[in-house]
């Protein structure tokens, strides 16, 4: 019973936003309701591309999405849109005709942000863009975590094979309330992508990182706290350069990551009170190349220290 | 060993010379690609003024063709380029073909830096 909220949660948000696992971002349930969707398209002729950002009410939630897409018939495009959290390294591009979406709910109202460029090719020209995002005076008034933060992200790349894999990962974390108070945290994400969450483990004691990985374990996922050279062979600078700059990369050098292998998972610990947390979420292909980052925004046991 | 210096001082000077071209910040490790074919170049450049006249002119012209060629192809494609895969192959092959030709010219058009003693 401890869990069933945030996986009622789950499910009906899975329903509601429901995209088949293998599925491209669908667009399609894009700017369901007001405000209208910002948007615009790109085309140089070597480049085109269309990016939107929205704000949508679904089952009460309030949701911000973000997406880019590559319509250029047969070239990958890469890009940085460090304000809308989506980032595509060089050499890793979005493929032709692909969609990398993300969006999260949020408890404050929310406000568009005007200048969120897109960083785009091989020449990093900048296109003028912008992003809903949670309203600043907002979130400065409600110092209050929100009761549970939920994420998609929706994404491909290339395979080894030259075919396109779509990836998709679905992360929520919430608030248990009743007698035993507590903090639970669901993941479901596709076969052909790992998951690998920046800064997270510090906020766990070790009693709860073993709890983690048995509760883990049972669901057939093997979690482990990792460095990127561990994963990649490479270090920090190395494998995350095409999707840092050099400012971001050296606040990022010697992160510990929670690995998070393909699965699906719901896992609980008791907690006085949670702690909100935005923190990098990147995801790893099956040649164990990071290919995606992005942003998500999570809650965490606060634990004394 | 005096050759082995020299090829060494060609790979760190094309090594800095590189950051005159525009590489894209994520393709920083494009830099070294310029100081293997300057290297390259330097070494095999050493070996060809003992070649036949005849062949050297036609290497001398080649070599210019190519590197002007590359240079032009460089700026064009680093504007141009959407970030697929094969730009970035494109941009490593263009900037490799950049030093290496031009390295290979300094010793086919009589540009020659002594390391020993005159004979």
């Amino acid at each position: 019973m401890r869990i069933l909220g945030i996986v009622a949660l789950a499910l009906l948000l899975s329903v509601a936003l429901g995209a088949p696992a293998q599925a491209d971002c669908d667009i399609g349930k894009f700017d369901q309701s007001a405000p209208d969707a910002i948007r615009s398209k790109v085309n140089t002729g070597v480049v085109q591309f269309e990016w939107a950002t929205d704000v949508d009410t679904v089952n009460g939630y309030e949701w911000i999405w973000h997406y880019i897409k590559n319509t250029h018939p047969d070239r990958g495009l890469s890009y940085r849109w460090p304000k809308a959290d989506l980032r595509r390294a060089l050499g890793s591009p979005l493929e032709a005709g692909s969609t990398d979406c993300n969006r999260y709910f949020v408890a404050v109202p929310t406000a568009p942000d005007g200048e969120a460029p897109i960083t785009y090719g091989t020449n990093e020209s900048v296109q003028r863009a912008a992003v809903f995002a949670p309203s600043k005076n907002a979130a400065a008034a409600s110092p209050q975590p929100p009761p549970s933060t939920g994420s998609i992200i929706e994404t491909s790349y290339r395979n080894a094979a030259g075919g396109t894999e779509n990836v998709r990962v679905a992360l929520w974390t919430g608030e248990e309330k009743g007698t035993d108070k507590g903090w639970s945290l669901q993941i479901e994400q596709t076969q052909n992508a790992t998951v690998l969450i920046a800064n997270i483990s510090k906020y766990f004691s070790v009693e709860q990182l073993r709890s983690l990985q048995s509760q883990f374990a049972r669901q057939l996922v093997s979690i482990d706290i990792i460095d990127i050279r561990k994963l990649t062979g490479r270090d920090d600078k190395e494998a995350l350069e095409g999707l840092y700059s050099e400012n971001e990369l050296a606040d990022r050098s010697g992160q510990p990551y929670l690995f998070l292998p393909p699965g699906k998972a719901t896992v609980s610990l008791p907690t006085p009170t949670l702690l909100p947390l935005s923190t990098d979420l990147i995801l790893v292909d099956r040649q164990r190349h990071p290919f995606f980052a992005t942003t998500v925004r999570l809650l965490v046991p606060s634990n004394p220290r | 060993m005096p050759g082995l210096a020299l090829t060494a001082v060609f790979g760190l000077v094309a090594f800095v010379l590189s950051y005159g071209f525009f590489v894209p910040s994520d393709l920083k490790s494009l830099n070294f690609i310029a100081a293997v074919a300057s290297m390259a170049g330097s070494a095999l450049g050493k070996q060809v003024p003992k070649a036949a006249r005849r062949l050297r002119s036609v290497l001398i012209f080649g070599s210019a063709v190519v590197c002007v060629a590359c240079v032009i192809l460089y700026v064009v494609y680093v504007q141009r380029g959407s970030g697929d895969l094969s730009d970035v192959i494109l941009l490593a092959v263009l900037l490799f073909g950049i030093f290496f030709t031009f390295t290979l010219l300094m010793p086919l058009a009589g540009i020659a830096i002594k390391t020993g003693p005159e004979e």
